[in-house]
């Protein structure tokens, strides 16, 4: 009987396996990688600080300021990492921050339903009318302007998406034989959304919360452009592009190393959630095999 | 052949205090559910008792109220139904008590066994952990201690390697395989109840054999009183001590299994016995009689016999509704105006072809008519 024994098969990594297959999402996620590697071990090691003023004024791109420098002999390098820095902590907040008062809202109101349901819906839906940019610059230009202060007023007007989607994914869940089940069983509401309900709701969450992270770097953007996001000396990619956009014809580097680089990351971030989303729910998508 | 027949005493009068091993008692109970049209009464004032250790088979068309009683006494019934009589368990009332108190009784004294094992079970959660989270769910247990009584309730039922086996997702397991770890889940707290709504109908067949087996053994081994909701005759003869035929929402044929199968006095139960094929017919005889027609609907209730419209012998006693009073021996119990006159009868003598439903046009009367029948039966 020994050797007839079956070999017993590891659980398979689909989910892995779907998304490599997603070649777009692959090489963004390379990208985004080298990216974010770069943009907080790179100033560790780089001769200059984003602060620093060096003796060369708007200098091009050379081998000693890849990037150029501006009129005051910031090294653009220096400044556009951290650049990167900062609206990837900005987003990175944003989704989470989001994506966690989303998720929870978004359970209750889908779990419960009637009346809860309509109260916290309609607050989503009022969030949702709001305009982000005008009422964000509003806050953020109340307050002092620091980066997380910038990323909690994008949070405050972007969870309502994420309470949203999970509301949707709850409702059907909700009437699943296994909430049932787990309500023969005893156990309470707040322990059934917690063990049955949220871990349910994962994938969809994961993939919109991915998005957001790009609406989130490019709203950043949005708000310093207009000067009211991150606020100098402090260095976001938006106020880069923002401060250089008077430079675009006497110092183009200044202006298009920055620009690049948001195009480079919302672009990455979108394929990376593109091909979450078909590795999380392939019958969306054409039919693979 | 099936257990020793049990000396019942009658059930639907319980006007003395229920005995001491009744764990369950439900008296009068009346489920009225919302529909478009207003409420709507799907149980019409059932009784039953279920008593230690002792496994009751409710059997009865789809609609004929078996899932609304199970789920009226697990309170899982939707927000807006309306439950009235008596639900007791151990002791302790059951209707209109807090959702507290219910959600304290569910899955520690009170189980509920789904249907579905491929829908009942948690789809992003490992098997261990979730017969665990039903240990921890009542009582306090470290989580360790959840994990390990997970495993060893998965080996109670019947699955091998149990211990490798509760780190699987429920989609690595078959549905027989499936249906044994909700039996493990609805064994973990040693309930004094559990409830089967249809535990095999979902299942292939060959596998039903065996979850069956485990489902009898986890009762055995919790000493569990089990109510047991199937449309499935073949199951009823295997597990259950005592059946309960439903028809419209009432009880209409109570009994122990050898009673209710060989000395049926119901014409309903006669037809749901006679369109269930046998192994054992004569050759030449091997046709199924059908219950000819459907059930009634819900929303309309006659004040008659709620099976006349379907019965063969339907004659003008039937305007009134028979109450369900004791027959031949003790504790079995049928509502039917004829049920002397149904002993011995055959689903083929009373369903089949040439049947009275059939030539009764020209015969003067019911009572006529049974007489026939009675002749029939005895050449």
């Amino acid at each position: 009987m020994r050797g007839t024994q079956l070999q017993r098969r590891r659980p398979p990594r689909r989910l892995v396996r779907r998304f490599l297959a997603h070649r777009p999402a692959v090489a963004s996620l390379v990208v985004l990688t080298i990216v974010v590697v770069a943009a907080f071990a790179v100033p560790l090691v780089w001769q200059y600080s984003y602060a620093d003023i060096t003796p060369d004024s708007s200098v091009p791109p050379s081998l000693d300021h890849p990037f150029g420098t501006d009129n005051l002999g910031h090294d653009a390098f220096a400044q556009v990492l951290r650049g990167i820095q900062r609206s990837l902590e900005i987003s990175v907040l944003v989704a989470l921050v989001s994506g966690l008062v989303g998720t929870v809202w978004g359970s209750l109101a889908g779990y419960y339903g009637g009346r809860v349901d309509s109260l916290l819906m309609r607050t989503c839906d009022l969030v949702l009318t709001l305009p982000l940019l005008a009422v964000a610059a509003v806050l953020a230009n109340a307050t002092s302007g620091s980066w997380w202060l910038v990323a909690l007023v994008l949070s405050a007007l972007s969870w309502a998406l994420i309470a949203r989607v999970v509301r949707g994914v709850v409702l059907s869940v909700r009437e699943k034989e296994f909430i049932e089940a787990a309500r023969a069983l005893g156990s309470t509401d707040l322990r059934i959304i917690a063990t049955h309900v949220v871990p349910n709701v994962v994938g969809p969450v994961t993939v919109t919360v991915t998005i957001l992270l790009s609406t989130a770097i490019l709203a950043e953007t949005a708000l310093s452009y207009l000067g009211f996001g991150v606020q100098a000396p402090d260095v976001s990619l938006g106020l880069l592009v923002s401060a250089s956009s008077t430079a675009v014809s006497t110092r183009p580097w200044l202006f298009y190393f920055p620009g690049l680089f948001i195009i480079v990351i919302a672009l990455a971030v979108n394929f990376i959630g593109d091909g979450l989303r078909e590795a999380l729910d392939p019958k969306q998508n054409r039919v693979r095999r | 052949m099936k257990a020793p027949v049990r000396i019942t005493p009658p059930v639907a009068e319980s006007a003395g205090p229920p005995g001491e091993d009744h764990v369950l008692v439900v008296e009068d109970l009346t489920v009225r559910l919302p529909t478009e049209t207003g409420l709507v009464d799907v149980v019409r004032g059932l009784n039953l008792t279920l008593r230690r250790g002792e496994t009751l088979s409710v059997v009865g068309e789809s609609g004929s109220g078996k899932s609304v009683t199970a789920l009226a006494i697990m309170g899982l019934l939707p927000k807006h139904s309306v439950v009235t009589g008596s639900i007791k368990l151990a002791g302790r009332e059951l209707v209109g008590a807090s959702e507290n108190a219910l959600r304290a009784v569910r899955g520690n004294n009170l189980a509920m066994i789904f249907q579905d094992p491929m829908s009942s079970l948690n789809p992003v959660m490992r098997v261990g952990p979730q017969i665990a989270e039903a240990v921890r769910a009542h009582g306090s247990v470290t989580r360790a201690e959840a994990a390990d009584r997970a495993v060893e309730l998965l080996t109670l039922v019947g699955v091998p390697n149990a211990e490798e086996r509760a780190q699987d997702y429920p989609h690595q397991y078959s549905g027989g395989m499936r249906q044994r770890v909700v039996i493990a889940i609805a064994m973990a707290n040693r309930p004094d109840v559990i409830i089967a709504d249809e535990p095999t109908t979902a299942l292939d067949v060959t596998v039903q054999a065996q979850v069956l087996e485990s489902l009898a053994k986890a009762q055995s081994e919790s000493g569990a009183a089990m109510l047991l909701i199937t449309h499935d005759l073949g199951v009823v003869a295997s597990l259950a001590d005592r059946v309960l035929v439903m028809y419209a929402g009432r009880a209409v044929e109570l009994g122990t299994a050898d009673e209710v199968f060989y000395d049926t006095r119901m014409p309903y139960t006669v037809g749901l016995l006679g369109s269930v094929p046998r192994l054992d017919a004569r050759r030449g005889s091997t046709r199924l009689t059908p219950i000819p027609g459907a059930p009634p609907t819900v929303d309309r209730e006659s004040s008659g016999c709620s099976f006349a419209p379907r019965c063969p012998m339907a004659s003008p006693p039937c305007d009134t509704r028979p109450k369900l009073l004791p027959v031949g021996a003790a504790g079995h119990l049928a509502a039917c105006h004829f049920t002397e006159r149904l002993a011995g009868v055959a689903p083929a003598d009373l369903f089949g072809r040439g049947a009275p439903s059939q030539r009764s046009a020209h015969r003067e009367g019911p009572g006529l008519m049974l007489d026939s029948i009675q002749e029939e039966t005895r050449g």
